[in-house]
């Protein structure tokens, strides 16, 4: 397919990359995202999580968050792990929407992509841009991971052989978890010109969803259920019980988001005046 | 060579309620250098971007090298200045025109020789490892025409080639559009007439949106059978119905009032003697002129032609 040239998209993609690391937007995001987890991880360094596997903590999660979410994390795990994990998953709406605010919103507002269109198609581009969003944020999430891991190791009783064995699911659910959320700012950096705005719009789109879905909820809970689908954390449930089986359910639930709002935005970016 | 790269079919494009442009039909023929003229608001910019792709017609069709702006079979084959267009602020400019070199197909080592070869072009290859940020005006421009020169395009676009450059450096990259000229087909959006007038075989004028004139350069400046005079002050009537008098005098023009402007056009056949009776004449009515052309000027052959119909 002449408009799909692989070899285009892999420069284009090593050349986003290289942007956002330079770039006073891609660091800030590396910044914002290293100072939190560095205090976080501090704070689980002292062996604070513990606590969480003991059988009082277990009640009193099951209170605060689905009592089977909270067996499937804190029963016979690495506490340390698991909690990263799951503040890990509940962040993700909050660094995935700004990091991935920028795919394309900045240089439609700066008339940058007039450099690029003589040289690349469209698809090329609004491709490229989607996967350079991925790879920034999933390497920051694998290098975070590994932190938390030899954090883990070093401080749970449940020891190395545990960490380990957690360790893969726990880098892939949230690698994956952050597509979705990805795929939703493509939509919303080729309607806006400029990244702020981009991510203005996705956070409004997030939240607006998830009032609704709580006010409907109150009355109807199966239209809400219907709605909350929409939102691309559908999957956290999913993920968040840490097993392969609820892992893959989640993880073939993850092209359809991407297709759906990776479409709309394509078909809006392929017919704009850029 | 006469192949045409640019057609256009009854082109239009709103914003809104507003048509920028409308119902313009053109052929534009391989290996010819074209200007694109006409005032603040004609549709310049708009049939550029209509042309490049960056924007999605209306109404009406274009094709460029045979296919529509955004087709695949275009990449690389054509290149753009755009006008307005701005460099990324955190990567130094030479490395920017190698990557936008590695998208044209070259490899990384190639890369970095054809920035060197085009900033060389402009000269700005001293100012590689600048960012953008540290660069004036001008010389953003001349790393935007850079750019353009990447590759061998069949086809450059160029939007405001000059605008914001000194003339040195407008001369310089005068030279450089001229060399390419044989090479690729060029189309120059300006206002800047004088360049127009120095590169273009051609001139597309549009007024309103709408294509107003497409002639020949060399027959808008009619260069062996005028005099075009730059006065102290505005010419009256009673100075054009002087000049009429003269038998091998064939037009008088005046300029609208500021432009202090008198071309005075005359028999072929007449030549020197012509020239010699119109100055004794303008000499006899006691009229000083700072300036004298042979010839009209572009700039005066298309403000006129702006002009008819108002």
């Amino acid at each position: 397919m002449k408009s799909l040239r692989l070899g285009v998209v892999n420069t284009l993609v090593r050349q986003d990359i290289y942007y956002s690391l330079k770039s006073a937007r891609g660091l800030l995001f590396l910044v914002f995202f290293g100072v939190f987890w560095f205090w976080v991880l501090w704070k689980l360094s002292s062996g604070n999580a513990q606590y969480l596997a003991s059988p009082e903590a277990s009640m009193v999660l099951s209170f605060l968050i689905d009592p089977k979410i909270a067996q499937a994390l804190f029963v016979n795990r690495a506490p340390t792990l698991s909690a990263f994990f799951y503040l890990a998953m509940s962040t993700v709406p909050m660094f995935v929407l700004f990091a991935a605010s920028d795919q394309t919103a900045n240089d439609i507002g700066s008339k940058y992509l007039r450099f690029l269109t003589p040289r690349c198609n469209r698809i090329e581009i609004y491709l490229a841009r989607f996967i350079g969003a991925i790879i920034l944020v999933a390497m920051a999430y694998v290098v975070i991971c590994l932190f938390a891991a030899l954090i883990s190791m070093s401080v749970d009783k449940e020891g190395i052989t545990a960490v380990l064995a957690d360790l893969p699911l726990v880098v892939l659910s949230l690698v994956l978890y952050t597509i979705p959320f990805v795929a939703l700012m493509s939509l919303c950096s080729v309607i806006v010109g400029s990244a702020g705005l981009s991510a203005l719009m996705g956070i409004s789109i997030y939240v607006i969803l998830l009032t609704l879905i709580s006010v409907i909820g109150i009355k109807m809970g199966n239209v809400a259920e219907i709605i909350s689908f929409a939102l691309p954390n559908a999957t956290k449930g999913l993920f968040l019980q840490l097993n392969w089986a609820s892992a893959i359910s989640a993880m073939m639930t993850i092209p359809l988001y991407v297709a759906a709002y990776g479409y709309l935005g394509w078909m809006i970016f392929s017919k704009r005046d850029i | 060579m006469t192949e045409n790269i640019i057609e256009t079919n009854k082109l239009a494009k709103s914003f809104g309620d507003q048509w920028a442009l409308y119902g313009v039909d053109l052929n534009l023929k391989q290996g010819v250098t074209s200007g694109l003229v006409g005032p603040n608001g004609a549709g310049k910019t708009t049939l550029f971007s209509l042309f490049c792709g960056f924007l999605k017609p209306t109404k009406g069709s274009i094709k460029i090298l045979g296919h529509a702006p955004d087709h695949p079979e275009l990449r690389g084959r054509i290149s753009i200045l755009p006008q307005d267009a701005i460099l990324l602020k955190a990567i130094p400019v030479g490395k920017q025109l190698s990557m936008l070199a590695e998208l044209q197909g070259f490899n990384r080592k190639q890369s970095i020789e054809e920035m060197k070869r085009v900033l060389t072009l402009v000269n700005l290859y001293s100012s590689r490892n600048k960012n953008a940020e540290q660069l004036s005006h001008g010389m953003l421009k001349r790393i935007a025409i850079a750019q353009a020169f990447i590759g061998s395009p069949e086809l450059i676009l160029l939007d405001e080639p000059t605008a914001g450059l000194d003339p040195s450096t407008t001369d310089s990259i005068k030279s450089v559009i001229r060399s390419l000229a044989g090479k690729s087909t060029i189309v120059i959006s300006s206002h800047n007439l004088e360049v127009i007038e120095d590169l273009c075989q051609q001139v597309i004028i549009l007024k309103k949106g709408r294509l107003h004139a497409y002639d020949k350069v060399a027959d808008l400046t009619a260069r062996t059978k005028a005099l075009t005079f730059r006065l102290e002050q505005d010419p009256d009537t009673h100075l054009k119905e002087v000049l009429s008098s003269l038998s091998m005098v064939t037009d008088v023009k005046l300029g609208k009032k500021g432009q202090h402007r008198l071309v005075v056009h005359f028999k072929d056949e007449a030549g020197q003697m012509a020239e010699i009776e119109i100055l004794k004449c303008l000499a006899e009515s006691k009229i000083p002129y700072r300036e004298m052309i042979r010839g009209e000027r572009l700039q005066e052959s298309v403000t006129d032609r702006l002009d008819e119909g108002d």
